[in-house]
């Protein structure tokens, strides 16, 4: 596969003088994060200070719907990591560690600690994610909650993991966004890569990891000779800098090919961090619809644990006091809804197809963990159309309050574009579900072919490979046609709505 | 690719298409009462036929709420104020067959955009027709790559 990779088709991006001077200038990283920085500033000002109303307050708003649509429709499908490149949430933890904006201090501040090695995989960021979507219910509505939440991902955690620990462990390990681009940026058609490992493996500098006068070393602890997996390379662009070979390149490709190969070509090994990730992915993207889209009035009850009050009702001297309002009894059954269903019945069911591969490829040497692990990144790109489905309805149907709340951004009565009272216009919903349809079957086209390859490389002959894809080829198909009753039949199911 | 992507763009025609022009009135009067109440409606889901008049009765339990169906792009409000009734009325006809997602229409609260209902109008084309493209792609790709692309 790896030799295969060299000869697909590929066009390095630095062959254009401009994006190459711009990504080695020191300033470059600092030039994209602060413009993000200061709106999300502004993002948690709107939050802790602006209308509480979430449909009317920019944080939400821009956070759930905006954003969030950006990452999933446009960012990561196209950029892979892009988003992390110019991403505000690891920066200040960063400048402080660095003690610089831009330059390169030889002196870390902080306590440079080694990252543990049994936290070496993305568990952490599997559970923060569950974490946040645990209240998700709270979240979307509440723009306190999001303030808090911005507060936290921005401030807080970064900075004392940046204190604590060497490089860029927050993003590499615990960010709950980082966890899914991640897994979905290996579909992306953006790569960065060395231009020839040979070069690597015969220099014994090894700048890029180590850093150099020009640069840090990677933070994201992967070493660029070995990369072969968009998963983990934040595209800081420090590589580029270091490197005294001019051996880096930013390649556009045709995706996908990350999915079939172990990490750091074959020297590490996928686990089920991974594959977790993708049911945790899978799932969700089929429980937030349920939440936000589907008919169910108990299901929005037990997401939203707040009782109905929002935070500044809660606190007023007339109101109830935030332990009164949490429901305890809602945010148990939901999270339990959230963490259950995504760690337990859906790799239960996987596990189940993966059982059936097994038996049906006749293969008896191939343990069945590696089965289930391997064949798990063929839900990716399923899974991917499902969220940008997901994600095109809300922004349609919902977007048009964004350009509202621009208008007054806080809450104080200001019409800084004139479209204040720019009324809720749901746009283009006779054609959604077409457009939905027709991403979900592409993506299981998708997925299945993604299926077959996988097959290809795990079983020993292609009788067994083709057996062996079968039941993943059905299970693929089931799950597409699930996704398409959610958005073209209703979301009903008259057993789950009484 | 560039299969996907001319599929893509195949499929959202043909689903556009198979879902069959609007329809006049042909069918019964189906009328409903809907209740609302935050962040939900009671019933949840109404189902008639294609060309059925269909009269909707939206009633609230608690505050102010309303009805928007999607796709067929028709509101009604229904605001709860001492001399205003405590019923609001929509009628239309249901001329165009599928899955349609009714929302709230009035601020209702921090659950208000998501408050959501669905009128079914069947026969729903565009889902069956998704369906079978669906299971058509799942086992003929697979056929197609394990026989044609060694």
């Amino acid at each position: 596969m790896e030799s295969r990779q060299q000869y697909r088709w590929r066009f390095d991006l630095f062959r254009i003088p401009l994006i190459k001077w711009f990504v080695r200038k020191r300033w470059f990283q600092f030039a994209v994060i602060t413009p993000n920085l200061a709106i999300f500033f502004i993002l948690m000002i709107a939050g802790f200070y602006g209308l509480p109303v979430g449909n009317k307050n920019v944080s939400v708003l821009v956070v759930w719907i905006l954003w969030w649509a950006a990452l999933m429709i446009l960012l990561v499908p196209i950029g892979g990591r892009l988003w992390c490149m110019m991403c505000p949430m690891p920066a200040i933890g960063e400048w402080l560690q660095r003690r610089t904006l831009t330059q390169k201090n030889e002196k870390n501040l902080g306590l440079g600690k080694k990252w543990p090695k049994f936290l070496d995989n993305i568990w952490l960021q599997n559970f923060s994610f569950l974490t946040v979507s645990s209240f998700i219910g709270v979240l979307t509505t509440r723009p306190l909650a999001t303030a808090v939440m911005l507060f936290a991902l921005v401030i807080v955690l970064p900075t004392i993991l940046h204190l604590l620990f060497e490089r860029r462990v927050f993003c590499r390990y615990v960010c709950p966004v980082s966890g899914f681009i991640g897994l979905y940026s290996m579909l992306a058609p953006l790569e960065l890569r060395v231009k020839s490992r040979e070069v690597c493996l015969k220099h014994v500098g090894k700048e890029c990891f180590k850093g150099s006068e020009n640069g840090y070393g990677c933070p994201w602890y992967e070493f660029p000779q070995n990369l072969n997996r968009n998963a983990y390379c934040g595209l800081c662009m420090e590589c580029v800098k270091t490197c005294p070979l001019d051996n880096i390149a930013l390649n556009l490709r045709i995706g996908g090919d990350d999915l079939l190969v172990e990490p750091w070509h074959g020297i590490k090994k996928r686990g089920l961090d991974e594959a977790f990730k993708v049911f945790i992915m899978t799932t969700l993207s089929i429980l937030y619809a349920l939440v936000f889209v589907g008919p169910y009035g108990w299901l929005k009850d037990l997401a939203d644990v707040m009782g109905g009050a929002t935070f500044k009702e809660m606190w007023s001297p007339q109101g109830n006091l935030l332990l009164e309002s949490f429901n305890v009894e809602s945010f148990l059954l939901f999270a339990g809804l959230v963490w259950g269903s995504t760690l337990l019945a859906a790799p239960a069911v996987f596990f189940a197809f993966s059982y059936a591969a097994k038996l049906a490829s006749g293969v008896k040497h191939i343990p069945l963990k590696k089965i289930f692990i391997n064949f798990s990144y063929s839900l990716v790109p399923l899974s991917l159309m499902s969220w940008v489905a997901f994600s095109l309805y809300i922004l349609l149907v919902n977007g048009s309050y964004i350009v509202a709340a621009l208008s007054d951004p806080f809450g104080w009565g200001w019409d800084l574009f004139g479209t204040k009272h720019f009324p809720w216009t749901p746009v283009l919903t006779s054609i959604i579900p077409y457009i939905q349809a027709a991403l979900l079957i592409a993506g299981l086209y998708l997925s299945v072919k993604l299926a077959y390859r996988i097959a290809q490389r795990t079983m020993p002959s292609r009788n067994a490979a083709i057996k062996a894809a079968i039941p993943f080829a059905a299970m693929l198909t089931g799950l597409c046609l699930l996704y398409l009753g959610l958005w073209l039949d209703s979301f009903y199911w008259g057993w789950i709505a009484w | 690719m560039l299969v996907v992507f001319s599929a893509l763009v195949f499929l959202t025609s043909a689903l556009a298409f198979i879902t069959g022009p609007a329809k006049a009135v042909t069918g019964s009067t189906k009328e409903f009462v809907i209740t609302a109440r935050q962040w939900a409606y009671d019933p949840p889901v109404i189902e008639v036929e294609q060309g059925d008049e269909v009269i909707i009765r939206l009633k609230s339990t608690d505050i102010s709420h309303g009805i928007y169906i999607e796709g067929y792009d028709i509101r009604a409000d229904l605001i709860l104020e001492e001399g205003m009734p405590n019923e609001v009325v929509l009628k239309f006809v249901a001329d165009k067959p599928g899955s349609f997602i009714f929302r709230c229409s009035v601020n209702c609260g921090p659950f208000h955009p998501f408050m959501t209902g669905v009128l079914k109008v069947n026969p729903n084309y565009a889902f069956q027709g998704a369906s079978i493209l669906a299971v058509l792609t799942g086992m003929l790709s697979l056929l197609y790559l394990a026989v044609f692309r060694r």
